[in-house]
């Protein structure tokens, strides 16, 4: 078994940032990334002979390699468990080892929320983030003409990625109401550089003529084996659409997200208590001000800890890499009292903004009263709505019940997808909470391992 | 710099460094899979390796994700049928 003082899991900014602090105070530490290069998705860089495109932030990268002596980067390469205490079983090049480490960070990132629709596991329905990747990494369009819908400002971001690409982007619906912002609090304008960026997305997305339709929802995708059309209607203040006023769009893509979801099995697996917080994305590891979960030594930061975006991911992996250094040692308690203090003090700063974005994005009840009985609520298993109520009818109270009664969530995914919308659902339908229904219920491997490259683990453990 | 590869027993060729799932979107062919109970058609959804929605049948072996996966000179990838060809030992 291999040894480490500090592992890191997951090389996005709340990682990268973590690792570069920790090592500049003589740490050395190994940082996990499951892709083949650094960046996590919002710094994700481009594949094969492909030039980073100009603006490309890769600083945190490059951060990352002027500390080699301290930092071993393992590139494709992913937790699949957490064994009892520190002790992480990785999986890389279909072969497999455990690492114990003093102290563990997470830094697993967010990944998006769909919420279940008549036709969206059709062809041509993806997350926009799987839009953006094929875009600006390879510079791929997802199709010929194609629809945006969901909330907040990624959709934005997104678009204006597929501007460089030979795609006909047809709109963008925004399921909030018109203007958001100028309903928010005039302290949130204190970070006026985020909502900069925001107004920059528009204003180059009006240039391109791109047309963004607010308090518009998507409500069927249509076609038989490719996406053929998508049906969309204006909503109420609490995202009911109104069926009367539908319209129709004949488009071969439809990008569809409603935010981020935590990445928490990792956090599960190590027995780490877990707090519900729907405006950050469900349910999350419960910390304190040290990024500190509830297992000793084990930190968690970035989106996987609340989504709040790549500032406070990168805060809080800097303020986690200096708390590792302390409790390792490098350096001392008055130290750390200094160096933190700039830290928290942004942090502190962005939280206003974070708390109007938060509630311009907030996931509204209308959103679960898209699916009908037959549509596809856990894709992996292909279980339908019906199926799931009548689990629900048989005693399922929570994700685990629901699980050995219906099989939902017991496909690869193991939940991930299906289970933050179907706890909404059910909490829809039986006045109770999304909370009250638990968390999905991870098992190692968190992801399909060959019994070949597990095998090699086993003997190690033995 | 193209690379070469088979889809279905068909030789195609897409530029060095794309994904399974960018190849065949690049070349509009974006059917990854058919589901093992209704044999519906699914795709590219997460496009980041959480969903396995996006699931081929890659130099035999099956069940790998094509959002994952660069292609490489002469791969044979083929739609997944249902869960896959699992060998003749299970």
């Amino acid at each position: 078994m291999k040894k480490t003082s500090l592992l890191i899991l997951g090389g996005g900014p709340a990682g990268m940032s973590a690792a570069v602090e920790a090592a500049s105070h003589g740490v050395h530490c190994h940082l996990v990334d499951e892709n083949p290069a650094l960046g996590g998705q919002i710094y994700r860089q481009k594949t094969g002979g492909h030039r980073p495109e100009p603006g490309h932030d890769n600083t945190l990268a490059r951060q990352v390699e002027s500390h080699h002596d301290h930092i071993t980067v393992l590139r494709d390469a992913a937790a699949f468990a957490v064994l009892d205490g520190r002790k992480v079983a990785l999986s890389q090049n279909n072969s497999t080892e455990t690492v114990e480490t003093d102290v563990l960070i997470l830094a697993p990132g967010a990944y998006e929320y769909v919420p279940p629709f008549p036709g969206w596991t059709l062809p041509g329905v993806m997350t926009p983030g799987s839009a953006q990747i094929l875009a600006k990494t390879m510079g791929v369009s997802p199709g010929k003409r194609l629809l945006l819908s969901g909330t907040g400002p990624f959709l934005l971001a997104v678009a204006c990625s597929l501007l460089k690409v030979d795609v006909k982007i047809v709109g963008i619906l925004e399921a909030s109401p018109r203007w958001p912002w100028l309903t928010l609090p005039f302290r949130s304008w204190k970070n006026l550089d985020k909502w900069k960026e925001g107004w920059q997305y528009i204003s180059q997305l009006r240039r391109a003529g791109i047309r963004i339709r607010h308090g518009r929802i998507v409500v069927a995708a249509n076609g038989d084996n490719d996406l053929t059309s998508v049906s969309h209607a204006p909503v109420d203040g609490n995202w009911y659409p109104d069926r009367s006023r539908v319209e129709t769009e004949h488009v071969d893509t439809l990008c569809v997200g409603y935010g981020f979801v935590p990445r928490i099995f990792l956090a599960q697996l190590a027995g780490c208590e877990l707090e519900y917080r729907s405006e950050i994305g469900g349910w999350i590891p419960h910390r304190n001000a040290d990024m500190s979960t509830t297992v000793p030594n084990i930190l968690s930061v970035g989106d996987g800890a609340g989504v709040a975006g790549v500032l406070v991911a990168s805060l809080e992996g800097r303020l986690a890499g200096l708390v590792a250094a302390r409790r390792l040692g490098a350096i001392g308690a008055a130290e750390l009292t200094v160096l933190r203090k700039p830290i928290d003090a942004e942090l502190k700063r962005l939280t206003s903004f974070r708390k109007a974005l938060d509630s311009i994005s907030r996931i509204r009840p209308g959103l679960n009263s898209l699916v009908d009985d037959e549509t596809i609520v856990c894709r992996c298993e292909e279980l339908r709505w019906k199926q799931i109520q009548e689990s629900v009818a048989f005693g399922g109270t929570n994700f685990r019940t629901l699980k050995v009664q219906s099989r939902l969530g017991m496909g690869p995914c193991q939940g991930r997808f299906c289970w933050p919308a179907t706890a909404r659902l059910i909490a829809g339908n039986n006045s109770c909470h999304p909370q009250d229904l638990g968390p999905a219920s991870p098992r190692p491997p968190i992801r399909p391992v060959t019994l070949g490259a597990l095998s090699a683990c086993a003997g190690e453990k033995a | 710099m193209d690379v070469e590869f088979t889809l279905n027993g068909q030789n195609l060729r897409c530029p060095m460094g794309y994904t399974v799932a960018a190849a065949l979107f690049f070349l509009g062919q974006r059917t990854m899979r058919l589901s093992a109970k209704d044999a519906t058609a699914r795709s590219l959804f997460c496009g980041m390796g959480l969903c396995y929605d996006c699931v081929m049948q890659i130099d035999g072996q099956s069940n790998v994700r094509a959002c994952q996966t660069i292609v490489q000179p002469g791969m044979k990838i083929e739609v997944q049928q249902g869960e896959g060809d699992v060998g003749e030992d299970l």
